[in-house]
């Protein structure tokens, strides 16, 4: 058995390295299409569709290439649109580049800059459509702010605590199984006690892990 | 005894090899074809669930959420994408798994195995196999679940074969997290208890600690319920604050039990035993399900198998028989879920392997070359690929990309800032876009349902702007409860306050109609006030793969029309029109006629009863059957125009309109005395509209004459005058003076034809 997994083990990493190498290498390919896609769209003056474009690359996020420029692109779009005074349809660029980023949130946040360039912007034009055209530069200041900290707000809090309880299942599953196999398992130890004896270590992680799952699962 | 015992093949690390292989083709195969954003159905809840921890529908999969999260920090492509991922994993290390259970099964044989590559042969079609790859492209639990079935499989082979009871004890560990990923493995209970207790070894264990039944029996209870303290996930996670779905609120023991046990649908899996007459249809639905060119081809392999398996090892045969059996019957009526069935997939191909193996024991005794004989088995598989190559994955994308989030994110984004949305089926997407894209968080969503988990959810979203407040404890049913008045209450308030309220797709109107009996004696203000959202979803289809789109919407109704769960499939026509609704109008405008004509057809094709009579809502029926016309007039197929019209004007003689326009159509085919008597019909009755009456004095003057017409509009104009319409006397006057200045530039037929599909027809029928 230890021999099969000593031989299977070597064979399961390379396995994970060459998926993980097609899986980066797709993304890429793809956030590529959806780029080139965006940017044609934009040239026939087809903004919605450049958008969209632009949102489905970002969908194929990666921390490098295609994904990053197309996030560059789409922050450049609106501002350009804002500049020309059509803000409405800067506000959906924003949106987008804003979705997009958030939705490819993992255990940090892709392009903060951006999303914290696009928060401003789309805040400032939400509270000028919201009190209209009648209202003053202090009173929209004043409701910006307000829609800054809505829209500041990271909906993913304490990710710590989500990866504790995580690590506390994994732990107490494990060590589930590795209590059944210290009592059960193909040990020379004879009678209950010394088997039990044997199976103190796993079952500490399991008390511990079961303890992890549950604080992490409150807190979280 | 050894951990695992040792036998002529078990350490032969080729076979171990192909099995990563295949899986690893299996994976790229099925990442390749996965959902990239959320999914639908049931995908954006898993997929919000997963990345919360939260707790999701009965009956909560807290295995699978725990699971799938480790996939939503992989800093890699959307969160929907992950977990899509998560679900191609669990296959890709299924199919692994399998292949380590087909080789111990056939090894229970150890005086005479099957050489590797028979072994393998099959594995193919089970990769290929649409329910596997259905369920591997998608958000859903269906891949862990049959990933755990493998697992347990496996752990009652290795005891069946004598391996120790650990692999007895591993298996009610297992089986305990299985049924927190799925709850209705545990209906598979009898199948477990047979392989335990009855399943009893060839050979001692001979190592280890040997027990009585009673003994083994409570220590297998206590792994068990070990395992399934995962649900433990349900009750803290319920009891913390600012849940984005806290499905069921299952922080009581109440609730809690509820939840586990799928209350809501508790009678729904038994409901077709219960009518001899909905058996045997189901049962005809099923059968044809089964005639299947390739479930023929496997069925003489798996007799086969069955009978190696029986004459061997009879409980292990009977055990994989039950599993079939209960998963047919619990599943009964999922005729369009394929990966429901998963344990019957699954049962059927380890049969067919096995019997596979028997084919290959028997070439093995026959006089051939070495060579050959191990073509053979390549050769299967090959044509297992090939005959399950024409499948044609891609046109069967049943996620069809990015359609999933696109359908809503333009309304979303462009609702006002502070709005209220209500929402009815397709909240788990407003879900999926307020908590994984973070759409829009001014904007608070309202779920409102007669049906699913009205009685289930806490009814909202919360924004921060909201001028009434809503408690997050309450759920239940709207009418002449308090979460009704609460709604009520919460609508009113926002109201007054002057904040936009916009209902989103699939609200049912009769919805709205609740809040009349909800609570008299409040000022339902809001109920006239509600807008339907101005923004469409059409924007997004402008790109060019509206066509894929079409056909996409298409197939999707082929599959909703066979009936999934009964209350979905009495919405699916109301439902899918009004998804289908704004694409239509795009397509008229743009030309795409034949398509949207073929999804028309097919829509009507698809929801109508023996009788040919249609079971969509009147108003549906209406619009779908003038979409048509406008079709074929467009495609200058006016004798079906004719006829499509006819049928409008039958399902509602009371309209004139339909009239007149059945005379345009007339007119435009030449048929002009059939012309002249509809639009005379209209004018019968709606004696004063000015559009029939100036038809009518065009068709006198063009096919009677021109003297005809005049006099015809003399006499309206002097009834006008008589009855005090100097107003629509004076219209008329114009009208007659323009019949008698040529040329004349109304009668032509393209004049028609842009009456009719100008459409003042659907103005008076709108939902």
């Amino acid at each position: 058995m230890k021999k099969a997994f000593k031989r299977i083990i070597p064979a399961l990493f390379a396995v994970a390295a060459v998926y993980l190498i097609f899986l980066g290498t797709m993304m890429e390919l793809r956030a590529h299409a959806e780029l080139e896609k965006a940017r044609l769209s934009i040239k026939h003056g087809d903004l919605d569709s450049g958008n969209r474009h632009y949102f489905q690359a970002l969908n194929w996020y990666a921390p490098w290439g295609s994904s990053q420029r197309a996030a560059d692109e789409l922050m450049s779009l609106a501002k350009e649109n804002m500049r020309h005074g059509f803000k409405q349809e800067a506000y959906q660029s924003l949106l987008r580049l804003r979705g997009g980023l958030l939705a490819a949130r993992s255990f940090y946040v892709p392009r903060m800059d951006l999303i914290e360039s696009a928060n401003s912007l789309i805040s400032l034009y939400l509270a000028e459509i919201r009190l209209g055209p009648g209202a003053s530069h202090e009173a929209i200041t004043a409701r910006a702010q307000e829609y800054l900290q809505l829209y500041s707000v990271e909906k993913l809090p304490r990710q710590s605590w989500y990866f504790f309880a995580v690590l506390g299942f994994f732990l107490w599953v494990v060590a589930g199984f590795w209590v059944i196999y210290a009592i059960y398992g193909p040990t020379r130890a004879n009678g209950l006690r010394m088997r039990l004896k044997m199976a103190r270590i796993p079952m500490a992680i399991f008390v511990y892990g079961y303890a992890l799952w549950i604080v992490g699962m409150s807190v979280a | 005894m050894k951990f695992i015992a040792k036998n002529t093949i078990t350490d032969n690390i080729k076979y171990e090899y192909i099995l990563l292989g295949l899986s690893l083709f299996a994976l790229i195969f099925y990442t390749l074809c996965a959902s990239p954003s959320l999914g639908w159905r049931d995908g954006p809840e898993l997929v919000v669930t997963a990345a919360y921890l939260d707790v999701a529908h009965p009956a909560g999969f807290p295995s699978y959420n725990l699971l799938a999260k480790i996939l939503t920090w992989l800093p890699l492509g959307s969160i929907g994408f992950r977990v899509t991922l998560f679900s191609a994993l669990a296959t890709g290390a299924a199919i692994f798994l399998l292949g380590l259970l087909i080789r111990k099964i056939h090894c229970l044989d150890k005086d005479n195995p099957p050489s590797l590559l028979w072994l393998a042969a099959g594995l193919p079609f089970f990769v290929l196999h649409q329910g596997i790859w259905a369920a591997s492209v998608e958000v859903e639990v269906y891949s862990l679940n049959l990933l755990f079935m493998v697992g347990l499989l496996y752990c009652a082979a290795s005891w069946f074969e004598g391996q120790g009871i650990i692999w007895l004890y591993f298996g009610g560990f297992l089986y305990g997290l299985a049924c927190g990923n799925h709850a209705s493995l545990s209906l598979y209970l009898p199948v477990l208890l047979l392989l335990t207790f009855w399943g009893q070894p060839k050979t001692s264990p001979g190592q280890g600690l040997s027990h009585n039944f009673l003994i083994r029996l409570l220590i297998l209870s206590i792994i068990f319920i070990v395992g399934l303290s995962v649900y433990l996930l349900l009750i803290v996670r319920s009891g913390t604050d600012a849940l984005p779905v806290d499905f069921g609120r299952t922080n009581t023991l109440t609730t809690f039990w509820d939840h586990i046990t799928d209350a809501k649908d508790r009678g729904f899996h038994t409901k077709s035993l219960q009518s001899i007459h909905e058996l045997s249809y189901y049962l005809g639905v099923q059968f044809e399900n089964l005639t299947s060119p390739l479930v023929w081809l496997a069925l003489p392999f798996m007799l086969w198998g069955l009978r190696y398996l029986w004459v061997r090892y009879q409980i292990l045969s009977v055990a994989l028989v039950l599993l079939f059996a209960i998963n047919m019957v619990f599943f009964f009526y999922w005729i369009d879920g394929v990966a429901a069935f998963m344990p019957t997939i699954l049962v059927a191909f380890l049969l067919m392997s096995l019997g596979l193996g028997q084919l290959g024991r028997f070439l093995a005794k026959m006089a051939m070359p070495a060579m050959a004989r191990s073509l053979v088995p390549v050769l299967v598989a090959v044509i297992g690929l090939g005959l399950l190559g024409h499948q044609r994955f891609g046109e069967q994308d049943t996620q069809s990309g990015f359609w999933s989030i696109e359908l809503f994110w333009p309304d979303l984004s462009k609702l006002p800032p502070e709005s209220v949305a209500i929402y009815s089926d397709i909240w788990f997407h407003g879900l999926g876009l307020q908590y994984v894209y973070l759409a829009r968080p001014d904007v608070s969503i309202v779920f409102l349902n007669s049906v699913g988990g009205s009685k289930y959810i806490t009814p909202l979203l919360p924004g921060k702007f909201p001028m009434a407040v809503f408690p997050r404890t309450l759920n239940g049913e709207y009418l002449n409860t308090q979460t009704g008045n609460y709604l009520n209450y919460f609508l009113n308030a926002n109201f007054q306050a002057g904040k936009p309220v916009y209902i989103q797709y699939t609200v049912e109107p009769s919805i709205a109609s609740i809040f009349f009996y909800t609570k008299p004696d409040l000022d339902l203000i809001w109920l006239g006030q509600i807008q339907q959202n101005p923004a469409t979803s059409l924007e997004a289809y402008k790109a060019g793969d509206y066509g894929r789109y079409l056909e996409w919407l298409n197939r999707f109704m082929l599959v909703m029309a066979k009936g999934d769960d009964p209350p979905l499939a009495k919405k699916a026509p109301y439902y899918l029109f009004i998804v289908m609704e704004p694409i239509i109008r795009y397509a008229l405008e743009n030309g795409e006629y034949v398509l949207t004509e073929k999804v028309i057809q097919t829509y009507m094709d698809s929801f109508k009863d023996k009788n040919g009579k249609g079971l969509f809502p009147y108003n549906v029926g209406l619009n779908v059957q003038s979409d048509m016309v406008k079709i074929l007039v467009r495609l200058n197929r006016l004798n079906e125009a004719e006829v499509a019209m006819k049928r409008l004007v039958a399902m509602d003689p009371s309209k004139p309109i339909g009239y007149y326009l059945l005379g345009l159509i007339q007119e435009a085919n030449e048929k002009s005395t059939e012309a002249m008597a509809s639009i005379r019909t209209a004018m019968e009755r709606d004696p004063y509209d000015v559009h029939f009456i100036r038809r009518y004095a065009v068709l006198l003057a063009k096919y009677v004459t021109l003297a005809q017409g005049v006099k015809f509009l003399d006499e309206r104009s002097w009834f006008f005058a008589s009855k005090g319409f100097t107003g629509f006397s004076m219209v008329i006057d114009d009208f007659r003076a323009c019949l008698l200045t040529p040329p004349e530039d109304d009668g032509n037929k393209e004049g028609s034809l842009n009456a009719i599909t100008n459409d003042p027809y659907r103005s008076t029928v709108a939902l």
